[in-house]
């Protein structure tokens, strides 16, 4: 409901054909409670621009009001120019987000919230100390408590919250439950409600410090198996597994290294994560690893999970393997920490019939992220494949002599050999997809599987239409068949 | 001085030793190409041995794409044997030869691409390492490893990887270029293979079409066999190989004279491939 539906004297709770009958032109949506509280959630991480503790309320049984996010601002006002500036600020910048807002300081979080939705300001700020004579004439709504209850107050002659304090407390609490002493000692400070703020993320990390400097690899390679032992205990505790970890040796004469690695699915595996690094530290077979200076020695290690995913309690002991072999994840991690990310790779399908877009060439370690389109498979027909096992990239140029205007190659040469074709089917004729930027200008492409009296197959075509789109339309290779 | 009576019961208890060695090897399992007479022939006789490395090279460079082909037939039933993962080692000669694989041409060659993983390796001992750390992982099924034909690749090196693929029963192709380049050197490998394309079988619906694929192998090299040369027809249906009948008097259509005017007199055996010719070393 915008201001402009309750100015036309929409309410909550109205049906919505009597909405209708005060507006005929009324825009109706579907309330959407769970995205409600998704952007709540978001604002509340916005707000922490203003202070770290955020948090936000999400009170739809309780008041008409709504939602809040509750921000506790000790000791950051200084740093926006006062309170009042602050929530100057806050508002401003609420307002060009989209969102109409009011706002409220106090002592307490009770008298915020009740200045905020009862005050007579858009800002209204409560002076220390000031809690309970700023609450005592607002209604008892004000108190976070049910309509229901606000209603029964009201009938016993209790409007406002001044009403209520001044009354012994052993009757209301007899009469209403101790629910509203509760509100009643929130609001003005005798009951504490801190801010808890939504979980401060601090990534998992392991340190550990030496006195005496490593001046071995193996000594380094040790100790990260060690700090390793120790992430994996707090991921444990966390039930969470890495996705990517930084290491940082820190040398006595403070140079740092720094050396990251990824993983292809979340990993709580102290060994495993700490051969990611040896990987890269100690050379082996063919590959060298990296070139560190250990010069004085290291003096510190520090791991770190700068990634992670959530990952459940495991059994122990099963998954060991009695050949010493590792599983694929484990593979994927070494070769794609090893040899870089871009060359441990899979294939995934893309749904396109220009070939070169019906596939893209994924990273291994983001394969389980990438979300793959729903291919139709190409319908096999005949004896042969219609596709090439191997797809030149980009297509090479062919010099072809083929009948005009539609017929396919007789003979063609590649990469300065002659091949005299004996066999050929198609054409196979691939449009461009014309809502593609790129295939704007593109060609309507006519593809033969052709053989050339040796026995190889390849996969030619014409690119362009003769007369239609092209006068001499070039001819290009464009993969080789079994 | 060893007397003769000695020296025939040494020889007798090393023989013995020997084939006990032989019979371990045979116990290990393997991939069946298909036909029986093919797999006869093979190290093991029932098949191609998992437990070991094996080599495919080109008859010539223009013969690598079939090379490539046939041993990606060879991946696509051992994926579907073993029902695991296969990686892929490209570098890039292969690359630039003939282009990177092709996810839907591989499915159609019966390879499922979403089994299949891609290492791109800089050179070939970074290719040897990584073949051999793949050998190790139980989730592989193996290994299809593309080689310049460096000197990296060395009696030494194809030794250690038929004692990994021995030790982990995990096999390791590889495709070490063309005969022109790979030469024979001298090798570990159980097997290898020299791939020269075919002219495809008779296409069922198109007669002017290419059919289904042919390879002409010849099995250069064999532990514990015969060298041979035969051609096999790769069936894109069944995802197996079949001997091609591509003699006259066969009948799957194709005439004599058509299968003559299509053979290549040098690379084409002119018998029945039941009868193994053996190869003229070089």
């Amino acid at each position: 409901m915008n201001t402009a539906g309750v100015d036309a004297g929409i309410r909550p709770g109205q049906r919505l054909a009597d909405a209708r009958a005060l507006v005929p032109g009324l825009d109706v949506m579907e309330h959407d409670p769970g995205g409600d509280e998704a952007r709540l959630v978001k604002l509340a991480a916005w707000a922490t621009r203003f202070t770290p503790w955020t948090r936000a309320e999400y009170l739809s049984p309780l008041a008409h009001e709504g939602a809040g996010l509750f921000l506790d601002i000790s000791g950051c006002a200084h740093l926006f120019g006062g309170e009042t500036a602050l929530l100057e600020d806050l508002l401003t910048r609420m307002n060009r987000l989209g969102h109409e807002a009011r706002a409220g300081l106090a002592d307490t979080v009770g008298a915020a919230w009740a200045v905020a939705r009862h005050g007579h300001e858009k800002i209204s700020v409560v002076k220390p100390g000031a809690a309970r004579e700023a609450v005592t004439s607002l209604p008892t709504t004000a108190l976070r408590i049910p309509q229901a209850m606000a209603d029964d107050l009201t009938r016993l002659g209790l409007v406002t919250i001044g009403d209520l304090l001044g009354r012994p407390r052993a009757p209301l609490v007899a009469r209403f439950g101790a629910f509203l002493g509760q509100q009643l000692d929130a609001v003005v400070g005798a009951r504490a409600e801190p801010v808890a703020p939504e979980a401060v993320r601090v990534p998992a990390r392991a340190r550990l410090l030496f006195a005496d400097p490593l001046i071995v690899l193996d000594g380094i390679v040790a100790a990260i198996a060690l700090a390793a032992r120790d992430l994996v205990a707090e991921l444990d505790r966390r039930q969470q597994g890495v996705r990517q970890l930084r290491l940082r040796l820190y040398r006595v004469d403070a140079e740092l290294f720094t050396f990251e690695a990824g993983t292809s699915s979340a990993l709580r595996d102290a060994d495993r994560i700490a051969a990611l690094f040896a990987d890269k530290l100690v050379p082996s077979g063919g590959v060298s690893g990296s070139d560190i200076d250990i010069g004085y020695g290291i003096e510190g290690v520090v791991l770190e999970a700068c990634a992670v995913d959530a990952l459940g309690p495991r059994q122990k002991n099963l998954a060991s393997r009695p050949d010493g072999g590792s599983s694929l994840d484990e593979l994927i991690d070494r070769l794609s920490n090893r040899l870089g990310a871009n060359r441990v790779m899979t294939l995934k399908g893309q749904a396109s019939h220009i070939p070169e877009r019906a596939q893209v060439v994924v990273p291994a370690l983001a394969a389980n992220d990438f979300r793959e389109s729903d291919v139709p498979p190409l319908v096999m027909y005949g004896d042969a494949p219609l596709r090439p096992i191997r797809m030149l990239t980009p297509p090479e140029p062919v010099e072809v002599m083929a009948e005009v205007p539609e017929g396919p190659p007789q003979q063609f040469r590649w990469r300065r050999m002659l091949h005299a074709v004996t066999r050929a089917d198609g054409p196979e004729r691939l449009a461009p997809e014309w809502w593609v930027p790129a295939d704007k200008e593109a060609a309507t492409r006519d593809y033969f599987r052709v053989e050339d009296g040796e026995g190889r197959r390849f996969w030619l075509y014409r690119d362009g239409l003769y007369d239609r789109e092209t006068d001499a339309p070039r001819w290009f290779m464009h993969g080789v068949f079994a | 001085m060893v007397r003769p009576a000695e020296k025939a019961e040494l020889l007798e208890s090393l023989k013995r030793d020997l084939s006990g060695f032989e019979s371990q090897r045979t116990r290990a399992p393997s991939l069946s190409l298909g036909p029986p007479e093919i797999d006869c022939r093979l190290s093991g006789g029932a098949g191609l041995s998992l437990a070991g490395l094996h080599e495919v090279v080109g008859a010539a460079y223009p013969d690598m794409a079939a090379a490539a082909g046939f041993a990606m037939g060879l991946g696509s039933r051992l994926v579907k044997q073993e029902a695991r993962s296969l990686l892929w080692v490209m570098q890039r000669c292969g690359v630039h030869d003939l282009g990177p694989l092709y996810g839907p041409g591989l499915a159609m060659m019966g390879l499922d691409p979403a089994r299949l993983l891609i290492v791109s390796a800089r050179d070939d001992r970074e290719a040897l390492w990584v073949t051999e750390e793949a050998l190790r992982t139980p989730d592989l099924c193996g290994v299809i490893s593309e080689l310049e034909g460096s000197h990296a690749y060395d009696l030494k090196a194809s030794r250690r990887l038929q004692l990994a693929a021995e030790r982990f029963e995990r096999p390791a192709l590889l495709l070490a270029g063309h005969a022109g380049r790979a030469a024979s050197a001298p090798s570990a490998a159980l097997t290898r293979f020299r791939i020269a394309a075919a002219a495809s079988s008779q296409n069922s619906s198109v007669a002017s079409a290419p059919g289904r694929a042919r390879f002409a192998v010849t099995l250069d090299r064999v532990r514990g066999g015969a060298p041979s040369r035969f051609i096999l027809e790769w069936n894109h249906a069944a995802h197996c190989f079949s001997v091609a009948s591509v003699f006259p008097g066969r009948a799957d259509g194709a005439s004599g004279r058509d299968a003559a005017k299509r053979d290549r007199p040098s690379a084409r055996p002119q018998k029945s491939a039941s009868v193994p010719r053996l190869a003229v070393s070089a």
